[in-house]
Parts: structure tokens; sequence; C-alpha cells
């Protein structure tokens, strides 16, 4: 009896040890990006009082217009406080040769939601060239040059027929002698 | 007996004999000189279906367009480009008669010529307005010359249009001037107005050779630049189909389906005009049976030509039966348009080039009858080939009200079509009562020349 | 751990998306009020808005502007949005015939039933194959046969990918209705009832919307909301959906997202197979479709025909 007695309060102060340490604690994120192997890294290191924090499920996102991209699944953090995700080096940078990165950690059940922001010049250069249309085109404003000049060499060659047969009506009108 | 304003040192260069030129001259001045009860009622009846039209276009601009036209999403064009398309293929007329016979030595063409202008400019005139009326925004009419936009076929089809017209409009002015200063010379009891107007119109014409010359030198440009022109109307109209991706349009022989159309239609309106006015103004020595023979040979022939268009047009995709086509085609052969599709083809393509093989039925007044009723079922065709494929999209029509999955053209479009048709007989009516409507001097000219078969057989 | 709106199956997304379709149609009956100054009649009243991260705020309805405001002198139709190319990816493997993307288009546009800008259609390919739920739009095509044969140019196309319409040069011609082979336009008419609703969904002669439908005798369509998105606010079409079927984004970012999920534009199209519609007619659409397949549930049919009050 004295025996089941201990394991009880044993186990209770175990548990409210637990809901006392099942506050949420504050902890410092932060994002490095690495080169390992000849393919970038991001490092989330979460540590608490200079204490690195193990076992926290990281996501990493790239900031776009509509919302964030996530990159890789979730990482755990080891145990030396460090998730390590593979960071594509294709994705298109912004216009600033930026990309907005962000690490969450969501509902973690000692440290609760946070969350960190860090720019990286990892990614593709945006070729914004191709955002030019053809100044000239058929299904444009402006008509291409052949088109115009085609057009303008038919119109006076016709016109310039139909102008002559007016002029020759006026040669008519000079034609007649007689004043009547 | 000699009128009271003869001038005989104006008619020192007049080209035939006395008594032939005095019998013309009354014949052809006649509708000129005289006009009776029936002709009053008659353009009376024409302005009533035009005032008609021109309320129609208050009412369609004035309350909603949905409740006023049966045009929806999915039909967006409707009768009134069907009757543009078939203004536009009338319009043919002109070259048919003035260019194409003349250059081919078909000296018969020399009475009908001017009708065959005046009906071409009349059907011009009111092809625009048929499409103008089609606008949404008929406000913004003047945007079409600010801001044009080089690459589009409703920009070509304007400046070939406006060059037409202008082109159309000096092959009939200057043959016609010397007929003008025969009305000036031998019209009597006309309104001053009137008389001022030949005289002004004539434009100093004598009959000196050195007018001669320039008169045949300006015609036969025009005549030879009048068949390229009527050519690029008839394309560019077939081009505002062609240059879309719908699969009914999306075919590379509409330009020679349009032009051949043209010439068809060309013919059968040229008979049905030539047999109106024959009898309205009984010119019956003028426009003989030679022309309604001629005529109804000449409508065999296009007829021919445009039946074998139609089979590469309809029979060659129907053979494939591609997907892309096949609802289109089936809808027209089976289907709901059926019965509007075999009537055309039998009264628009086969009676007229079965017909008038037969030399009785080249008679003026069957040949009339089958004239009209192919002039009526190219009405009908031009209806063809706008409406029904829009129903027959790419995409499935779905969900939409019953009135968006049919078109029947409602009271206002049918009024103003009818106006059209109204205007064009009107401008033809009134300058047969202002202007000789037969070219004297081309016949004369003919028959000096020694050249046979203008207005009898030899 | 998986939350529960991450189960694509059957999310919270008719909630949010109800939320944002009421914060679409307060902004388009708040419209009176997008002046700083003057209270709008609903003053008071709060509304919930979704915002680009996914987040719901709750906010006076008299402060949720609409998209363009602050903007109305600016907006300029001709002008694109600076560094974007606006695409979509249309999911056909979640299209159940909702139609929820149909009703905030239109009550975004202020346009009443038939005309729709997004249909969705049942298409089956051939006898043997499944039938699915097609939503089409104007695709703002790269090769545009509408552009091409506009005789005024008042349909042309952007650096931003956008084809627009300019009301006020649009002589209501409507040849690029005919030369669409998509039927994505739209004309109008000038139907009464129409014009009553545009009339009091008026903001003023400022163009509040790039599409104002508004104008009767032109021509009007889908025009992937550019002003919404310029400030990273979702299209109605994209946040109505509760099955999250229409991915919008910017292919300069190659992301696009349903609201929710965001995806790589280029990883999505690569998986998924993704293609274009009538790809072989050369228009260059800017919407891609992903087949259907492994669907996320089975084909329904229509429970009966819809819109068939004239």
């Amino acid at each position: 009896m004295k025996n089941i007695i201990k394991t009880l309060i044993f186990v209770c102060l175990y548990l409210s040890s637990g809901m006392v340490i099942a506050q949420d604690k504050t902890a410092d994120m932060s994002i490095n990006f690495v080169k390992a192997d000849d393919k970038d890294a991001c490092q989330v290191t979460i540590t608490s009082n200079n204490k690195p924090v193990a076992e926290v499920a990281v996501k990493l996102y790239v900031k776009r217009l509509f919302g964030n991209l996530s990159i890789g699944n979730e990482v755990s953090t080891d145990e030396n406080g460090i998730a390590t995700f593979e960071f594509p080096n294709d994705i298109p940078l912004n216009a600033e040769g930026k990309l907005l990165v962000l690490a969450k950690v969501e509902d973690d059940e000692n440290y609760g939601s946070m969350e960190v922001e860090a720019n990286s010049t990892i990614g593709a250069k945006v070729n914004l060239t191709q955002l030019e249309l053809e100044n000239r085109s058929i299904s444009g404003t402006n008509a291409p040059y052949y088109f115009i000049a085609g057009s303008l060499v038919i119109f006076a060659g016709i016109w310039g027929a139909i102008i002559y047969v007016v002029l020759l009506v006026f040669k008519i009108k000079k034609a007649g002698t007689q004043s009547i | 007996m000699i009128d009271q304003d003869f001038h005989p040192e104006r008619t020192k260069n007049e080209t035939f004999t006395q008594e032939e030129y005095m019998e013309m001259k009354r014949d052809l001045l006649k509708p000129i000189q005289h006009i009776g009860i029936w002709g009053k009622v008659w353009i009376g009846f024409l302005l009533a279906v035009i005032f008609a039209g021109v309320y129609a276009y208050y009412l369609q601009e004035t309350k909603s367009k949905y409740v006023t036209v049966s045009l929806r999403d999915y039909t967006m064009w409707g009768v009134y480009i069907s009757n543009f398309v078939f203004f536009i293929a009338l319009s043919m007329i002109g070259v048919l008669m003035s260019a194409v016979l003349k250059l081919t030595n078909n000296e018969w063409y020399r009475p009908l010529a001017r009708i065959a202008e005046v009906v071409a400019l009349g059907a011009i005139c009111f092809a625009g307005i048929s499409i103008v009326v089609a606008m949404g925004r008929p406000d913004r009419l003047h945007y079409l010359f600010m801001y044009p936009r080089l690459q589009s076929p409703i920009t070509w089809d304007i400046i070939v249009v406006i060059t037409y017209v202008v082109a159309s409009m000096l092959l009939l002015y200057i043959p016609m001037i010397p007929s003008l200063s025969t009305c000036r010379n031998h019209l009597s009891n006309m309104p001053k107005w009137q008389m001022k107007m030949y005289e002004w119109l004539s434009f100093g014409w004598e009959g000196n050779p050195e007018q001669w010359k320039l008169l045949r030198k300006g015609v036969k440009i025009l005549t030879i630049m009048i068949i390229p022109l009527g050519v690029a109307i008839q394309t560019v109209d077939a081009w505002l189909f062609a240059t879309t991706l719908r699969p009914e349009w999306d075919s590379t022989n509409f330009s020679g389906y349009f032009i051949s159309g043209a010439f068809l239609l060309a013919t059968a309106a040229m008979i049905v005009a030539t047999f109106v006015i024959r009898k309205a103004y009984n010119l019956e020595k003028y426009l003989t049976e030679l022309h309604f023979d001629k005529l109804g040979q000449a409508m065999v022939l296009m007829s021919s030509i445009y039946i074998f268009f139609n089979i590469n047009e309809y029979l060659v995709p129907a053979y494939k039966m591609s997907s892309m086509h096949a609802n289109h085609l089936l809808d027209m052969f089976i289907g709901d348009g059926a019965l509007m599709y075999w009537l055309v083809v039998i009264f628009g393509l086969f009676t007229p080039a079965i017909l008038p093989l037969f030399p009785a039925l080249r008679k003026p007044v069957p040949l009339f009858i089958i004239a009209l009723i192919a002039v009526i079922a190219h009405w009908f065709k031009r209806y063809l080939i706008v409406i029904p494929g829009q129903l027959h999209n790419y995409l499935p029509i779905q969900d939409v009200p019953e009135s968006w999955t049919h078109y029947f053209p409602s009271a206002v479009e049918l009024t103003i079509v009818a106006a059209t048709f109204a205007g064009m007989l009107l401008i033809i009516t009134l300058f047969s009562r202002f202007f000789p409507i037969i070219s004297v001097w081309e016949v004369a000219e003919g028959k000096l020349e020694g050249k046979d078969e203008i207005i009898n057989y030899k | 751990m998986k939350k529960e709106n991450e189960d694509p199956n059957r999310r919270s997304f008719l909630k949010l998306g109800l939320l944002a379709g009421a914060a679409a149609v307060v902004t388009v009956g708040a419209k009176n009020s997008l002046l700083a100054d003057e209270p709008g009649e609903d003053a008071g009243n709060k509304v919930k808005v979704k915002t680009s991260d996914g987040e719901i705020v709750e906010v006076d309805s008299n402060m949720v502007n609409h998209p363009a405001e602050g903007n109305l002198e600016k907006i300029n139709v001709r002008e694109p949005i600076a560094g974007k190319k606006f695409v979509m990816v249309i999911d056909l493997a979640r299209c159940s015939n909702e139609r929820a993307c149909i009703e905030g288009c239109q009550s975004m546009h202020g346009m009443m039933a038939p005309v729709e800008y997004i249909k969705v259609k049942k298409m089956q390919d051939s006898e043997l194959a499944a039938p699915y739920w097609f939503p089409t739009l104007c695709y703002q095509c790269d090769n545009p046969p509408c552009t091409k044969v506009c005789p005024v140019d008042a349909t042309f196309k952007r650096a931003d990918g956008i084809v627009a319409v300019d009301s006020e040069r649009c002589i209501g011609c409507k040849f690029c209705m005919a030369a669409c082979p998509y039927s994505a336009r739209s004309f109008n008419f000038g139907r009464p009832e129409q014009v009553t609703i545009s009339e009091t969904k008026k903001c003023d002669d400022n163009h509040c919307c790039t599409t104002k439908s508004e104008m009767v005798g032109t021509v009007s369509k889908c025009d992937f909301c550019p002003d919404s998105a310029a400030k990273g606010i979702l299209p109605a079409c994209v946040t109505e959906c509760p099955n999250g079927t229409i991915f919008y984004g910017d292919e300069l970012e190659d992301a696009v997202t349903n609201g929710e999920e965001t995806f790589r534009l280029s990883e999505l199209l690569k998986k998924r197979s993704g293609y274009r519609q009538f790809e072989e007619l050369g228009t260059k659409p800017r919407v891609y479709y992903l087949p259907p397949v492994n669907r996320q549930f089975p084909f329904e049919d229509a429970e009966g025909p819809v819109n068939t009050i004239e």
C-alpha cells in the first residue's frame, strides 16, 4: 500500500512538474544558410536561454505574392537545436534579388507558435525581358513595318489610279472649247 | 418635231441617225419626263418601309438591346451581318456587267452597264448601313477613323468598301457624262434646278474627239481596276470570317467561295433588275430577249462554279467528319438547319444551274422567276454562312436560358433589314427618275464599230 | 502532425470562402464609402476578411476597401501591373460543380446570371472516357486571337499577361467575341435588370474595376482581377471554391496558390501533367489544367439545369 501511494505521489509530481514545464517558454529562432556538398541548405536554430532545443517541428517557407511556398517537409530540430532543410537553388528571386524565407513553429507543446524571417539570395535570377511584349505584331497595338509598307503600296497604287481618273474628268471639262 | 431647247450646235458630234436618235431619246427620257401613279405609289411604299426601319432603329437604341434584338452572347452576329454579306456580294454586279463582260467582248453588256452600276452603289451604301446598325456603340463610329488598327479585318473592310464606292461612283458617273449632256439638251418642262443639275454634271461635255479620248481612257482604267477591287471586297468580306478560329469559318476556301457566290448573286440580281426596269419603263426594245438569253447562260456558268466551291466547303469536311466540324455539318445536313440548307441548295444552287439550260426557260418571264427565287435563296445562303455555326462552338453551350440556345431574328431586326432593301430600291428608283438608265452612247458606239449582238441577235 | 485544414478533401474552405465572399459582397456594396471621410451605410458592422496569409481578420465593414481604393485615379486599364505575369492552374480532379466560383465572380463584378465570366461545363471527351467538370474562363492567351481582330485597339495584351478590355474604346462590333474559340467573352446588351444592378454598384467614373461591365454596348470578360492581385488579394473565384480547385499566381515567382496550398508552378505542372485547352489552336493560353486523375471524389452529375430563367 505504501508503495502504491509513493508511486501515485511520484506520478502526480511528475505530471505536475510536466505541466509546469508545459507552460510556453520563450525560445529564439534564427535562420542561416550553409553550403554542404555543393548543395544549399537552410539551418533553423532554436535555442532557449542559449541552450539548444531539440525535437521541435519546424516548417520552412518562401514568401510569395499570394501565400507561402513550403520548402520540403517538416523537420524537427536535432540535439543541437538545428533543423536542416535542403534549399533549392532555382526558386525565382524577387525584384531586389532576394527571397523572403520564413521559418515557422506551429503549436509546439512547449514553445507555442513562433516564426522568424530572413532574406536569402539563393535562387534563380528572373529574366524580366520576358515581360516585354513584342513592339510590333499582328496581335499587338502597332502593326509590323512590313504590314504597313505593303498596305501603303497597294493603297497608293489603287488610289493613285483613282485620282488620275478624277483628273481626267477635269481635263474633259477643259477640253470643252465652246462656252455654253 | 423639234424641242424648244434643241440646240443644233451642241449635237454636232452625236453619233447616230436622226430618227434612231429621236426614238431613243423619247424612249429613254420618258421615265425622267413623266412619272405615273404607280411610280409614285412605289416610291411612297419604299419611303414607308424606310421610315419603319428608322423607327425600329430608334427603338433598338433607346430600349434595351436584350429585348429588342435576338442576339445573345453565343449568337452575337445576326441578320445584320448576314444582310451585310448579302449586300456586299450583290455589289459585285457592277464588276460583272461593266468590267468582266466588257473585257471578254460580250457586247450585250452595253445597255445593262448603268443599271448594274446603280444597283451596285445602292447595295454598297446599304451594306455599310447594315453594319453600323449592328454596332453596340454607334456613337463611337468615329473611333474607327481615330484609332484604327491596321491588322484588323474590319479596318481592311472599311478601306476596301470606301475605295470601291469611289471607284463605282466614278464608273457610274464618267460613262454617264455624255448622257447627262443629252438630258441637258433634250429634256423639256423640267424644274429649273434639275436642268441646272444636268448642266453642272455634264462638266462641259461637247462630244469633241479629244473629250471622247479622255473619256474612253478614264473608263478603261476604271474598268480594269474595278475587277481587282471587286475581288478584294469579296475577299476581305470572306476574311472577316476566315481570320477567326471558329470551325465553320476557319476555312482556306472562303475567299473563292465568297467571290464565286458574289458573281452568281450578281447575275441573278441583274436578271431581276433588267426585267423589272424593262417592264416598268417599257424598254423592251433595248432590253431584249437576247439579254435574258445571255444572262441565263451566264447564270448557269456562275452557278456551276459556285456549286464547285460549295462541294469543297461542305462535302470535303463531311468526308473527313472531324469532330471540329461534325456538329455544324450534321446540323445543316440533317438537323435543325436542314430545311433551310436543302431549300437553299435546291433553289439557290441547282435551280439556276440547271433550269436555264433550256432555251424556253431563258425567256424573260420564266428566267425572271428563276432569278428572283435564286436571289431570295441567296439571302438565306448568307444567313446559313453566318448564323448556325455560332451555336456549334468548340466548347459546349450549357446552363444558359433557352433564348441563348437558338437564334431567330426579332421584329426590330427584320424591319431594319427590310428597310435596307427599301433603301437600296429607292436609290435605284430615284436614279432612274433623274438619269437615263441605259447608256445610249455605248449602244451607239457599239453599232458604229460594227459590233454585233448588242441589243438584238445577229 | 496533420492539421484539420491541411486535409485537401473537405477543408474549412466553405466557411472561409463564405467569409471572403461576404467581404467581397460588402465591398461591392460599400462602394459608397470608398472615400475615407464618408461613413458607409454599414458603419459599425463587423465583417471577417481573409488576408493573403490565410488569416481571418475582423474589421469594420466600412473599412473594407475595394481593392482599387486609393488607386482610383491611377487605374489605367492599359498599364500592366509591374513585374508580374499572372497565370492560373485549374485542378480538374477537384472540381465538383459547386459553382461558388461563378457566384463569387458575379457578385464581385456586379453581373447578374446568366452572364458568367467563368463557366463550369460538363465535358466528356469521348464515349468511353469519364465525364468531368470543367471550369473555363478567359485564358488571357499569349497569342490572343481576339486582340488581332479588334478594329479600334479596345482589347489588347498587357505585359503582365492579361488581355484587357478598354470599355471606353470598345465600339461593340463583337468581332473579338466571334474570334475567341473558347467563347470566353460576354456582351452587355443593356438588359434592364442588369442596368439597375450596375447603377447601384457603380463606384465612380474613375474606373474602380478594370472590367467595367456596366458599360452598355461593350464587350467584357474575366480579367484575372489584376488590381486585387497587385495588392496580394486573390480573385473571388480562387477563394470561393470549397475544394480549392483554382490556383492563381505569378509565373515569374513560379508559385501558385488556391489560398491554402501553395505550389511551385513548374513542379505542379510537371508532376500532375498540366496541359492547356485546345493547345493545337496555337493561342497559348495562360491557364493550365491538371487532368482529372486520382480524383478526390467521384463524378456527380448536376441536379438539374441551371440558369433556365431568361
